[in-house]
């Protein structure tokens, strides 16, 4: 725990200082050909997807635990990452559009990549809205949707690969070149370091309220 | 039916040029950027209220415990 004191503020601030350096590298990248500078936008678009199902991965195992073993640990994990699920799909939800409306001239198509996309998160809002208003019990059936929303992500990946979409393939960031690496790697990097203490302290908010209901029933009796 | 589609076909790309050339890049870059910036720093408040609010709570509850 003393480690995760100073860890927190570290993560974040790192993350901070990232985030503040990234739109100076994103700009010194070269324009795309053939969508110009509106693919700037990717940038943010996809480390935010890629975090969004990190973090649906680790409901999902987090949720595969706790239902073998019940510990609640593993609960109050599920449920920090199946919120972070919901606030970087969100992120990935506005900006896909946004960049959508100048490449391909539509806000939305409803194809493969987009739809099941938005499947998921709506899974995750459905998570967070069982364990909101579900009563008791809804941690159990939370994590069955939590692993159903894990499941989700390979299918999340490689539906651009499976379907024809407009949307790009999985092949677009392996061959990026080194001018375009570098500031998507730095997007990433900022991303996941802001990931990191989120769940941390979304974790802890999760244990102090399961210690305040400790407390009330100790009051009570 | 073949031309008739052939035509749908021209329109609609004729129509999605017109709507891509027609719109700014750099709005749709801010706002893209803003609405990540806006999300986080939304989230990260919340999130700091709600734990002030618990351990706050806790220390009420924990108060009364240690008075009985």
């Amino acid at each position: 725990m003393r480690n995760a004191r100073w860890l927190v503020p570290t993560c974040l601030g790192i993350s901070l200082l990232m985030f503040l350096c990234a739109p100076f590298l994103i700009d010194a990248a070269p324009q795309e050909v053939t969508m110009g500078v509106v693919q700037k936008i990717f940038y943010f678009h996809v480390p935010s997807a890629i975090t969004a199902m990190l973090s649906a991965i680790v409901c999902g195992v987090a949720s595969a635990f706790f239902l073998a073993r019940r510990q609640p640990l593993a609960d109050h994990v599920a449920l920090a990452a199946a919120e972070l699920v919901v606030l970087f799909g969100a992120i990935v939800l506005v900006t896909g559009p946004l960049w959508a409306r100048k490449a391909w001239g539509v806000w939305w198509v409803w194809e493969a990549r987009l739809v099941i996309t938005l499947i998921m998160w709506m899974l995750f809002v459905a998570y967070l809205m069982l364990r909101r208003f579900g009563g008791p019990g809804s941690d159990v059936l939370s994590s069955a949707v939590g692993l159903f929303g894990a499941v989700l992500v390979p299918f999340v990946y490689w539906s651009v690969n499976m379907w024809r979409t407009m949307h790009p393939t999985t092949s677009v960031v392996p061959t990026l070149k080194a001018p375009m690496m570098i500031p998507f790697l730095w997007a990433l990097s900022a991303f996941l370091m802001l990931y990191v203490p989120l769940l941390m302290v979304r974790v802890r908010l999760e244990q102090g309220r399961a210690a305040l209901d400790q407390a009330y029933l100790a009051l009570e009796d | 039916m073949m031309l008739a589609a052939f035509h749908a076909v021209q329109v609609y790309e004729n129509l999605s040029q017109q709507a891509t050339e027609s719109v700014s890049a750099p709005p749709l870059i801010l706002a893209a950027y803003g609405f990540v910036w806006a999300a986080v720093f939304v989230y990260v408040w919340l999130l700091w209220q709600r734990i002030g609010r618990v351990e706050r709570e806790l220390a009420e509850v924990n108060g009364k415990l240690v008075k009985r």
